[in-house]
């Protein structure tokens, strides 16, 4: 079977410093894989450069056997929420229309069909009666669940999700994990990135732990274990303080 | 088809603005109120279309503005406004007078080129974008009066060349011709707007989303520039080179104030810029040297303090009498406390108590009515309810909580509250239970 998501040898750099390293994943469709890792792993850049928001310094990616640009209608992502401003003069029915506006094409107008999506989109993350709020009147869960109800309305095979349990009440966090369990049954592709190592572990199917390159990927149980989590959080600190003793040693 | 109806009425603006070359309105005779009344009846060609010229750039800075304001570009349109006027000089140098078209070209390229240098100084160095900004306005700039000098000294031109009303714009220096390009800028920008309205809306909004779904950001934030670039142009014969990027500011951010809806926020920015603008040129018209770019200006400030001011939602007014309000409710839910635990009221609060039905006078002291009652025992559950969160959740001293809850409680509302009484139902289970 096609993965749902595909790289191979991806390597990503800002300013000629690496950030990701040969990464090589296969993500089976239907999954929902939690993606792990420390600050500066490569988390978030690996979520855009699968939607081709970031480009790639070598390798490739590819979404059900095709590259990114033909298949954009495949996968929705959704951003950290601290990525906007919120008082933009938008309602959270607006924001969630503009997930309507892939579909759209360069000069179509928004239809009942679409708002009725959005609608809808809305009721399932349980925001409906806030939908003519202007967006900065919204608690932070709210907002995120704004974000989910956008990328619900793209009604999407794949879903990226990046850090939507970040600065969320616990009310909004159980409803993203309901809405996440019930993407999974409907045949949908997720992947999250996490900082909640025990939630990941408990409500995904797989983990990817990631660490500059791969350090691991597979089912959550097999792969959660001391000396992975080890290699994934432990590596980076020594490099880190190597580098920090260099930089100190140059200065002396 | 309401868009070729909407560009259709700018053509015919501009054709009703279509007249001989425009008298001088510096020489023109008589009191300000001869000059008002001249200005308000329309019939002279010159006044026509120098209202009709303002209109246009109030509509065209108003709307494109809206975008720059949300997108944080607003010092680009000031860079932008300097910056062409070199372009304006090599255009006029070109023709050999003071042609539109040369004067257009010329303007845009030089915009251009300082938009490729500003982009050339931030990724290529150190140089931060504030700074780059910076260096090409005034670099710009200079190079622009240095030969708008020459160009005046210039015995073929000497003082008659009319580039002088660059720099702080006179709406009645603009001739039929100007108009036209005005016209056909506001026409063009105007529609592009009107047709890719939800692809700027979602660039400016959350620009990496909006290239997620397959939006080219890049070409809008270019085509965003270059109607920049070409507003800016059409628009300095009315407002000068120096104060063009109000009109691209002060508009936009009025309306900013006043709505919460990006759709709505374009119509009034554009509405608002359109009465600053004529609203500018009236003024600029009643009397001698009364340069019209300033006046404008002026006229933009005048609605954004009012905004300011007296805005339902952002206003200082409303936060003024919201504050009032809370206090006045404050003081109120006090006394009906104080009254449930026995105490009395202030004569004052008292009265109010009464008036609104929470209260009765009877013997001499005030009764809580049934209303009242409900009002006050809810009051105090409230209050209950903060002083535990604060005292079990936030670990809080409890002789510190009850200070903090004085001043708070007043503010809690139904939303929080409820939040309150889910997250302490099995705190106040237990209490009861004690």
């Amino acid at each position: 079977m096609i993965p749902a998501i595909e790289t191979h040898n991806l390597t990503v750099s800002y300013s000629k410093r690496p950030v990701l390293w040969n990464v090589d994943v296969a993500v089976p469709s239907g999954r929902l894989v939690g993606v792990i890792g420390p600050n500066g792993a490569g988390k978030s850049t690996l979520l855009k450069t699968t939607m081709g928001l970031l480009p790639a310094s070598s390798g490739w990616v590819k979404i059900f056997g095709k590259p990114i640009k033909e298949a954009r209608r495949r996968v929705a992502y959704v951003p950290q929420r601290e990525s906007v401003d919120w008082d933009f003069p938008v309602t959270a029915l607006d924001v969630v229309l503009m997930g309507r506006y892939g579909r759209l094409g360069w000069f179509g107008r928004l239809k009942a069909s679409d708002r009725q999506a959005a609608q809808e989109a809305l009721q399932k993350v349980g925001m409906e009666a806030f939908a003519r709020r202007q967006i900065s009147n919204l608690s932070g869960g709210q907002q995120q669940r704004v974000f989910l109800a956008r990328a619900l309305a793209q009604e999407t095979d794949i879903y990226l999700m990046d850090e939507p349990f970040v600065g969320v009440d616990a009310a909004t966090e159980k409803a993203i994990l309901e809405l996440l369990s019930e993407l999974r049954e409907r045949g949908k592709t997720v992947l999250v990135v996490s900082h909640d190592l025990e939630s990941a572990r408990r409500n995904c199917d797989d983990l990817l732990l990631l660490n500059m390159r791969v350090v691991a990927y597979g089912a959550a149980k097999e792969v959660f274990t001391s000396e992975l989590l080890q290699k994934t959080y432990g590596g980076r600190l020594t490099i880190l303080s190597d580098a920090a003793d260099a930089v100190w040693e140059a200065k002396r | 088809m309401r868009r070729l109806a909407a560009a259709a009425g700018l053509w015919t603006a501009a054709a009703l603005a279509r007249a001989e070359r425009i008298a001088d309105m510096d020489a023109g005779g008589g009191g300000w109120v001869d000059q008002a009344y001249r200005f308000l009846q329309m019939s002279d060609p010159s006044v026509r279309m120098s209202a009709a010229g303002s209109i246009l750039l109030g509509v065209l800075c108003g709307a494109l503005g809206s975008f720059i304001v949300l997108r944080g570009l607003s010092l680009i349109g000031d860079t932008l406004g300097h910056a062409v006027l070199p372009g304006v000089a090599v255009g006029f140098l070109a023709a050999g007078a003071k042609a539109p078209g040369p004067i257009f070209i010329g303007a845009v390229a030089a915009g251009a080129a300082a938009a490729g240098c500003m982009s050339a100084a931030t990724r290529y160095s150190r140089v931060k974008p504030d700074a780059a900004m910076g260096i090409v306005l005034s670099g710009f700039f200079g190079f622009g009066i240095v030969l708008l000098t020459r160009i005046q000294k210039m015995p073929s031109f000497g003082n008659q060349s009319g580039l002088d009303k660059f720099l702080f714009g006179q709406a009645a220096a603009m001739n039929a011709g100007d108009i036209v390009w005005l016209a056909a800028v506001a026409a063009v920008c105007l529609s592009v707007i009107w047709v890719f309205f939800k692809q700027f809306a979602a660039v400016s909004f959350d620009e990496i989303y909006a290239h997620s779904i397959g939006i080219p950001i890049r070409l809008f934030h270019w085509m965003l520039m270059f109607m920049l670039t070409a507003a800016v142009v059409v628009s300095i014969q009315a407002a000068g080179v120096v104060l063009v990027s109000a009109m691209l500011v002060i508009p936009a951010s009025t309306a900013y104030l006043l709505t919460d809806r990006l759709p709505h926020l374009t119509l009034m920015s554009a509405a608002i810029g359109a009465l600053s603008g004529v609203a500018g040129s009236f003024i600029s018209f009643l009397g001698p040297s009364l340069p019209t770019g300033p006046l404008m200006v002026l006229c933009a400030s005048f609605l954004f303090a009012l905004a300011y001011g007296l805005s339902p939602r952002h206003g200082l007014l409303t936060r003024m009498m919201r504050r009032r309000a809370n206090r006045k409710r404050a003081a109120l839910e006090d006394a009906l406390r104080g009254l449930l635990e026995g105490g009395g009221a202030e004569p004052g609060v008292g009265a109010a108590l009464v008036r609104q039905g929470f209260a009765q006078s009877g013997g001499g002291s005030l009764n809580l009515t049934e209303k009242g009652r409900a009002r006050a025992e809810r009051i105090r559950r409230n209050r209950q309810l903060w002083e535990l969160y604060l005292t079990r959740e936030a670990e809080i001293a409890p002789d510190h909580a009850q200070e903090d809850s004085e001043e708070i409680e007043h503010i809690l509302g139904t939303e929080i509250v409820q939040r309150l009484e889910e997250e302490l139902e099995e705190e106040l289970k237990k209490g009861r239970a004690e």
